[in-house]
């Protein structure tokens, strides 16, 4: 692959070092900007890492991963889009795998809106 | 295009090759069960890069390999998969049309003792359909079925 760089540590003259392995980790593995839980027929408007989301209701929904996280204690963090200010995006609902996240958006209630999601963590 | 030789290459760069090369194919088809007769119906909704990757060819795993994993973190004493390695350095599957890409999906996404014995009740429990075939707004979202004069030697929705 080209302008591949192999290292396992960085070091900063006066910074200090870090592991790169921690850095590789930290970055967001699969993200995702769907539109399916608002109108229901559409689609993904952005994603990677993803191979489905399931629709399972009103505000609930699973992200489904084409490659699994080493473990369900990835970091996942959601967000809803648009207007639907005051709603939120929990993440690591009962089902949640090391393969898909079980999430659900709510705002007094259980509440269909677009929503954004990045997970990190160490991967499979 | 001609995908690289990607045996040995971990499915995350695989996924990088084929997010910068392949343009997203939008699926009409869904897939609608039901997991419990106290649930409402869920519908899975491919994804568009998913899609490309498999109608690519040589990017992603033979489906076996996320049952393998499956299997592992259903272990009571599970705490790290161990077997990733199945992911990467498995020979990819070969190009494959949107119909069995929906099927791999299924065989993926949804609990495997839905889709084993999807036509095995009074009705199915199953049914592939294209997205315009479902309800066209949210309304009352939580009392979708799957309609119950559909019988298993029906395919339509």
């Amino acid at each position: 692959m080209a302008g591949k760089i192999v290292a396992d540590t960085l070091e900063h003259s006066t910074a200090g070092a870090v592991d790169t392995n921690h850095l590789v980790e930290s970055i967001p593995k699969a993200h995702i900007k769907s539109n399916v839980l608002a109108t229901g027929a559409t689609s993904n408007q952005s994603s990677f890492l993803i191979s489905s989301i399931t629709d399972e209701g009103l505000g609930d929904a699973d992200i489904n991963f084409t490659n699994a996280f080493a473990n369900d204690g990835y970091t996942a963090i959601g967000t809803v889009t648009g207007i639907y200010v005051g709603a939120s995006v929990t993440t690591h609902m009962t089902s949640t795998t090391s393969s898909k996240d079980d999430i659900r958006i709510y705002r007094t209630a259980y509440l269909d809106a677009p929503i954004s999601y990045i997970a990190i963590g160490e991967l499979a | 295009m001609n995908t690289p030789e990607f045996q040995g290459t971990h499915l995350f760069d695989r996924l990088c090759w084929a997010k910068e090369n392949l343009d997203g194919v939008q699926s009409d088809y869904r897939v609608v069960y039901e997991d419990s007769i106290d649930e409402c119906a869920k519908v899975l909704v491919p994804d568009p890069n998913f899609c490309s990757a498999f109608l690519q060819g040589g990017i992603l795993p033979p489906v076996w390999v996320y049952w393998e994993l499956a299997k592992d973190e259903a272990q009571p004493d599970f705490k790290k998969h161990t077997r990733g390695y199945l992911l990467h350095e498995t020979q990819p599957i070969e190009a494959g049309t949107m119909e069995q890409c929906i099927e791999y999906l299924i065989m993926k996404d949804i609990p495997q003792h839905i889709w084993q014995t999807w036509d095995s009740g009074n009705k199915p429990k199953m049914v592939i359909c294209h997205k315009d075939q479902l309800p066209s707004t949210r309304e009352w979202r939580n009392a979708w079925k799957i309609k119950d004069d559909l019988t298993t030697d029906k395919l339509a929705a």
